[in-house]
């Protein structure tokens, strides 16, 4: 009677897990086939000298050997780091000052809904369509950029082939087209600051700095978090809107690693040594991100 | 391979004349040869037409082409409705116009899906498609009958004729002759100094910016470090063992100091800009009115010609000049080249292989040949093409006879791996733009090749 | 009170010139699609309403195969978002709802699968599809953007659902429902919010996806809308009023989506962010 009973309790449980399983299968089927699969074989090219034709000949490691010799390599680790740590950094401080700007309320103020439309538009344009329309208004010769700088008595700058200027220019594009969706989020987590708070502070004769210091940073603090490893994510995943905009130059300055990657796989056919790419960007997307929330989830525990 | 290369600047220009105006000169006999020749392939062309579409309806295939470049995507259009009107079962499709070749044809190997034809040349890539079997032998094909053995001979590779050459071309410096004029020339300079003196007159009389050529392209990036350099090397056996040392990844870019003298004197007056310019823009630049001297390809003569003129309003204003980087008293040294050539890749479905095939036979038939020829003003390399098919611009008609008479060397995109095209042309923007000196690009130019090559 | 009035339109005026500036690029993007490059370039910002004209356009919709990238662009963003709802929400239910070291492990896996970029299995991925058969149709770009955004919708199914109070299931347990029945008949329904997020999210990416279309899409049979544009603008055309015009065309169904259902837009997208 007591087994009976256990066993019918046993198999409800089971029943339930079972049926969990049975959720999980359709994505695991997915992500084994389209995620785990690709990267595994990547992994396994990565051991190989093939050129996609050939016969496929094991090298070792030969290629995660030869990575740090390939031509600017070490350009391209400075690039890399640059444009991530700048358009992170960028998007996350302008999304906040935007989010500040746009939360206020009340008489005398531009209607909110409008300009949230405004800032949130351009996250609305693919990657590639705001590198174009970028590199068009950074041209030298009848850009737009230029023309202003020109307007406004200030001589013209080659952007797109000035070491540093460039950067900058992949930099500014890369900030406008996401700083709406940083903006956006920044906005709910302070729609979520109970008011409450802040009369208390003004009671107690807060001044606006305080305010913000004290009170709307730390509870901002879970928000911030998921811009900021989110934003940096894109950035060391970005391929198409840096290279449209600079192509890579000059020199190696803005050649980004997703760059290398695919100049690897589809312009010299050297799949081994792409692969070896592709492998060293999983590894530092992911030491990256850990990194990240560990030290903003520790900060956040603090507050 | 790299005898056939050594030959090649000498075997260009003499069929760069015998395919141009210099065919007139010749006895009326091949002419009626040719059209002789013609007319039987055209009508066997539409007995098959006809023969398929009576006795068993052939099968529509879609044909995708990849033939087609910018610079003469609209007379496209005419050439598809007149090949589809001729076999209306065949549709044909123009894939990669815009995009970087390279890139195009090695995403399309990875997945194992390349177009029926493609533009061809002897980059490494394409070399190893050979190899391993990707891409049709042409030999015994109609379409290369009246292409003369030399052009056949550069397309060949390790006994497989891999493609058509869509004509030869050489390296030209357009003139806005109006901005010239401005500036005090009345004459078109004839050498380095004279060059540099007009140049900086332009510079210090007129609004023009002197010279600007597209180095986004790599072709052209490269050109103008290989005019210097083919000015530099003095006689036909540097040449030689330059282009043998270029293959062999031996090259010294540093041996030659003029060189570096030279494009010193040249960078104040290279158009600020001109790194990054790709070759649509500096065309339109040059409508814009925004420089006086565009160095480019013989490719571009038809619209770069038209933008000058479009520019000052006065018919024949621009003017075609070989590019005069020679020394007081020299010869003058020019690059030249067959053309990226038409080839046949492998197909698993016979209907498209036969497809492309007659689309291969029927475009290098001299009458349709001719809409590609007119579109983008080259010089063709059809035997059995008349001189009233060529249509040549008015500014570019003197120099291609005279393609002969002068000492060519090869032009570079031929010889490069894809990671040497890159980082040469890596190196040579930064001295254009001036963040580097030449002498270090130089350097690495150097290491890069002994690094990279085939 | 005046001196606080004085500060508000101050800050408004600021807050002003800085959205001025922000969209100076929009604006100029939207008048020169309507020009020709030479005035594009002599006056970039004014507009000379004689010289307007819409040979850009006209030129854009002769030789861009709109209707047809339009309509293999607008295929696979619903059919991806389709499944990718189906599969996650599904998904979602069970790693936050089912307890047991399996799912908890489960889940940490998933977590950290959003982070592997896509662009490292580009390669491999268009070599899998030739393989699997799936090279060059809408089908295979439609399950590898579902695969790829799977973890992520995942992660918000199972953060909204994992935040709803216990008792909602534990009663209809007692009432003898299967997990099944539980899954479709109490959490169903309450999942449109988060719904609204991931088919946001994933929307605007999967309609402005150009990597994986312009690798695994043959451009010329399969043409999507930004490889369409890219390919246009490509490397060598300076037409520039014919990149903005197909940009204009191009962003223009997923724009006016936007204008009408903005609210809807805004809260979808906060409302999986903040949890998270």
């Amino acid at each position: 009677m007591k087994e009976h009973l256990s066993k019918h309790k046993l198999t409800w449980g089971q029943k339930k897990q079972l049926t969990g399983v049975l959720f999980l299968l359709p994505l695991s089927a997915f992500l084994a086939v389209f995620i785990v699969y690709p990267l595994a074989s990547v992994i396994f090219y990565s051991f190989f000298d093939w050129n996609g034709m050939s016969q496929m000949n094991f090298v070792g490691a030969d290629n995660y050997r030869l990575l740090p010799s390939t031509e600017g390599f070490w350009d391209m680790a400075k690039a890399t780091v640059i444009y991530a740590a700048g358009v992170t950094g960028l998007v996350v401080l302008c999304g906040f000052l935007v989010a500040l700007a746009l939360d206020k309320r009340g008489k005398w103020r531009i209607n909110r809904t409008v300009l949230r439309f405004f800032w949130f538009f351009p996250c609305l344009l693919s990657g590639a369509i705001v590198g174009i329309i970028w590199r068009i208004m950074f041209n030298y010769n009848g850009g737009l950029v230029n023309f202003l700088l020109n307007q406004m008595g200030i001589k013209s700058v080659n952007w797109l082939e000035t070491y540093g200027v460039t950067m900058a220019a992949v930099v500014i594009a890369s900030v406008w087209g996401q700083i709406g969706m940083c903006a956006i989020i920044f906005l709910a987590g302070l729609q979520n600051i109970p008011t409450d708070m802040l009369e208390a502070a003004d009671l107690d004769g807060a001044s606006e700095l305080q305010k913000k210091a004290m009170i709307v940073i730390p509870l901002m603090a879970p928000s911030i978090t998921i811009n900021v490893i989110t934003t940096s994510i894109a950035a060391f995943k970005a391929y198409e809107l840096p290279y449209t905009v600079s192509k890579g130059l000059p020199g190696y300055s803005t050649r980004i690693l997703t760059q290398r990657i695919y100049f690897y796989s589809f312009n010299t056919n050297k799949y081994g040594i792409a692969s070896a790419m592709s492998v060293l960007l999983v590894v530092v997307i992911t030491l990256i991100s850990l990194l990240q929330l560990f030290v903003l989830k520790k900060r956040e525990d603090i507050y | 391979m790299k005898k056939t290369r050594r030959l090649m600047a000498l075997l260009l220009s003499a069929a760069v004349m015998c395919a141009s105006g210099g065919c007139a000169g010749k006895s009326t006999d091949p002419k009626a040869d040719q059209t002789s020749g013609a007319a039987p392939a055209e009508g066997a062309g539409q007995s098959q037409a006809e023969g398929g579409a009576g006795s068993q309806a052939p099968e529509e295939v879609v044909l995708e082409v990849q033939i087609v470049d910018t610079n003469w995507a609209d007379a496209w259009n005419h050439m598809k409705e007149s090949f589809e009107s001729q076999y209306p079962w065949i549709t044909l499709e123009s894939v990669g116009a815009q995009q970087n070749i390279d890139s195009f044809i090695s995403a399309r190997v990875a997945a194992q899906d390349l177009p029926a034809v493609i533009k061809i040349s002897s980059a490494d890539i394409y070399l190893n498609m050979i190899d391993e079997g990707y891409v049709r032998d042409l030999s015994g094909m109609e379409c290369v009958a009246n292409v003369p053995d030399r052009f056949r001979e550069a397309f060949t590779y390790n006994g497989v004729e891999y493609g058509v050459t869509q004509g030869a071309s050489f390296s030209a410096l357009y003139l806005n002759m109006e901005a010239l004029r401005e500036a005090g020339w009345d004459n078109p300079p004839s050498d380095w100094n004279q060059f540099i003196q007009c140049c900086k007159d332009i510079k210090e009389k007129t609004d023009y910016a002197p010279f600007l050529f597209n180095g986004d392209h790599a072709t052209i990036c490269y050109m103008v470090y290989e005019l210097l350099l083919a000015n530099c090397l003095g006689s036909q056996e540097e040449a030689a063992a330059y282009q043998e040392a270029l293959t062999n990844g031996t090259f010294d870019f540093s041996a030659y100091p003029d060189i570096c003298r030279k494009m010193n004197e040249l960078i104040p007056y290279i158009m600020e800009g001109s790194a990054s310019t790709a070759q649509d823009d500096a065309v339109a630049i040059m409508a814009d009115g925004g420089a006086a001297m565009l160095l480019g390809g013989n490719w571009v003569s038809a619209s770069a010609l038209e933008a000058i003129e479009s520019c000052t309003g006065v018919e024949n204003s621009g003017l075609a000049i070989f590019p005069p980087f020679n020394d007081p008293g020299k010869p003058l040294w020019i690059s030249t080249s067959t053309e990226v050539g038409f080839g046949l890749t492998k197909q698993d479905d016979p209907k498209v292989s036969e497809a492309a095939e007659l689309f291969l036979n029927w475009v290098f038939e001299p009458e349709n040949f001719k809409i590609i020829q007119n579109a983008r003003g080259t010089v063709p390399v059809l035997t059995n093409m008349t001189s009233e098919q060529i249509v040549l611009p008015e500014g570019i008609k003197g120099l291609v006879g005279e393609v002969s008479s002068h000492n060519s060397v090869m032009m570079g995109y031929n010889f490069y791996t894809a990671e040497f095209k890159d980082g040469a042309c890596t190196a040579l923007r930064d001295v254009y733009s001036g963040n580097a000196s030449i002498e270090d690009a130089v350097k690495s130019m150097t290491q890069l090749l002994s690094q990279y090559h085939y | 009170m005046e001196k606080k009035k004085m500060l508000t339109i101050l800050s408004e005026l600021c807050l002003l010139a800085c959205t001025v500036v922000c969209w100076l690029p929009v604006y100029y993007f939207v008048i020169s699609a309507f020009r020709l490059r030479k005035d594009i370039v002599k006056y970039p910002l004014k507009v000379i309403w004689e010289r307007f004209t819409l040979e850009n356009f006209s030129y854009v919709w002769k030789n861009m195969k709109l209707a047809q990238s339009l309509f293999n662009t607008g295929f696979i963003t619903i059919m991806t978002l389709v499944l990718l709802i189906a599969v996650s929400s599904m998904a979602g239910f069970a790693l936050s709802r089912i307890k047991g070291r399996f799912f908890r492990a489960y889940y940490s896996a998933n977590v950290a699968l959003m982070v592997v970029p896509f662009i490292s299995c580009l390669l491999s991925l268009v070599i899998l599809s030739t393989k699997i058969r799936l090279y060059n149709t809408l089908w295979g770009c439609i399950f590898i953007h579902t695969a790829w955004h799977l973890p992520f919708c995942t992660f918000l199914y199972a953060g909204f659902m994992g935040a709803l109070p216990m008792e909602l299931e534990e009663a209809a347990y007692i009432d003898g429902c299967s997990t099944f029945q539980v899954y479709f008949q109490i959490f169903l329904p309450l999942l449109a919010p988060i719904t609204a997020t991931c088919c946001i999210r994933s929307g605007i990416t999967i309609w402005n996806d150009y990597l994986l279309s312009s690798t695994l899409l043959n451009s010329a049979r399969k043409p999507t809308l930004m490889v369409g544009i890219n390919s246009f603008f490509g490397e060598y055309v300076s037409e520039y009023g014919y990149a903005f015009a197909g940009i204009i065309l191009a962003s223009l169904p997923i724009s006016v989506l936007f204008i009408f259902l903005q609210k809807y837009f805004i809260k979808g997208l906060t409302a999986g962010a903040v949890k998270g």
